[in-house]
């Protein structure tokens, strides 16, 4: 009897072993799901995610589209500091702060040029690529969950620029600048929450 | 009764192996291995990612560019697939060398700067002999292993066409951006996934 359950033991364990040997769908499903919930289930990276997409549309092509694609470019550089265990101080304020800042500029109808626009970007980016750098490790799939936090950030840009392409029209103007009001007001929180 | 409860563990032992090996390489059940050869490099993510990224600065660098990257791809594919059907590939891991490659593709195509020819033809050895020695297949008898390499080239080759093809043929302002983005979101994964390699402790 012992031998034939040590027989089945053995022939479970042959099954789960061949399974880790694999390239699972189901690991790398989980992980892309994983990552793309992950920037959307905390309010703070939302709100500077959508900050930035409306900003963008609120200064036209093209940061239109140039500020979406310096973002995650950084935010790698960001991710890569993380992951080498360069400490950053106030990763949690930085990401605060930029929902705040991002939220003015848009309240404001702040005009800056191009350049600068870009550098602001870039530095909060920095901080948000560190928080996610440091996570990365733990994910079941780092390609995966990389490429879901990637798309899904992506996803809340153009989702923030969908709401500003109503800078077109006067009520839309307001709307989009009331949205950075809300925006600036969550900033407070987060900042508050932070320190 | 002894020999009997032997034979029963050996043959429910047997039995579960069996579903495992097909599982091993194949990514759906019962597809076999020729198919789930050709789905391999899709479901593979550092596999897609630079196939996707080489098709997109291939597609946009134009026929000329086209041209040039399946000629370095389509043999060193051939060859690192061989390499691969004979066991010499699996000892490293040869992941962060196509992450790198995909980094580097996917920031040329979010500058939009287009590199000599000959740029092209090595991207796509590099991707193609890579992309062959990682996809070994695991506890597969020769024949279904010579269907499965065959399913992965043929896989890998009709998705870099059909994608530098689709990456070719958008020349709007608005396709240009979402190349450009689409190079910004794959530069931005691969340069993390290959810092979690070489940099995390």
């Amino acid at each position: 009897m012992l031998l034939n359950r040590l027989l089945w033991c053995a022939g479970l364990s042959l099954l789960l072993a061949s399974n880790a040997h694999a390239h699972s769908a189901a690991e790398i499903g989980g992980g892309f799901v994983s990552g793309l919930l992950h920037p959307v289930l905390g309010w703070d990276h939302v709100a500077a995610m959508v900050a930035v997409g409306l900003w963008g549309a609120f200064l036209g092509s093209p940061a239109l589209w140039l500020l979406p694609v310096v973002f995650p470019l950084v935010m790698a550089f960001g991710g890569a500091l993380g992951l080498a265990g360069i400490p950053m101080p106030g990763v949690e304020i930085g990401i605060a702060l930029s929902a705040l800042v991002l939220g003015t500029m848009i309240l404001m109808a702040a005009r800056p040029p191009l350049w600068l626009a870009g550098v602001i970007v870039a530095a909060f980016a920095v901080f948000h690529g560190h928080a996610h750098g440091t996570e990365l490790p733990a994910a079941a799939s780092p390609l995966a969950y990389s490429l879901g936090f990637v798309i899904a950030t992506g996803l809340l840009h153009l989702a923030g620029i969908g709401f500003g392409l109503l800078v077109r029209w006067p009520l839309g103007r307001i709307a989009v600048r009331a949205a950075g009001a809300v925006i600036a007001l969550g900033g407070v929180v987060f900042l508050g929450n932070a320190i | 009764m002894r020999p009997l409860f032997l034979a029963r563990g050996l043959g429910a032992s047997a039995l579960l192996c069996l579903p495992a090996i097909t599982f091993a390489h194949s990514p759906m059940a019962g597809i076999g291995e020729f198919y789930g050869g050709i789905l391999h490099p899709l479901l593979v993510p550092a596999h897609a990612l630079a196939l996707v990224l080489l098709a997109l600065l291939a597609g946009q660098g134009g026929l000329s560019a086209i041209r040039r990257c399946h000629l370095g791809f389509l043999p060193a594919l051939v060859l690192g697939l061989v390499l691969a059907g004979v066991g010499i590939s699996t000892a490293s891991n040869l992941e962060p060398a196509l992450l790198l490659i995909s980094a580097l593709a996917g920031l040329l195509v979010v500058l939009q700067w287009r590199p000599p020819l000959a740029v092209f033809s090595a991207a796509g050895a590099g991707v193609g002999l890579l992309l062959g020695l990682d996809s070994a297949p695991e506890n597969l008898a020769p024949g279904p292993a010579a269907a499965s390499l065959l399913g992965t080239g043929l896989g890998a080759f009709v998705c870099l066409l059909l994608l530098a093809d689709l990456s070719e043929r958008a020349q709007r302002d608005w396709q240009r951006v979402a190349l450009r983005v689409l190079g910004s979101w794959g530069t931005a994964s691969a340069t993390l996934v290959f810092a979690l390699g070489s940099l995390a402790a």
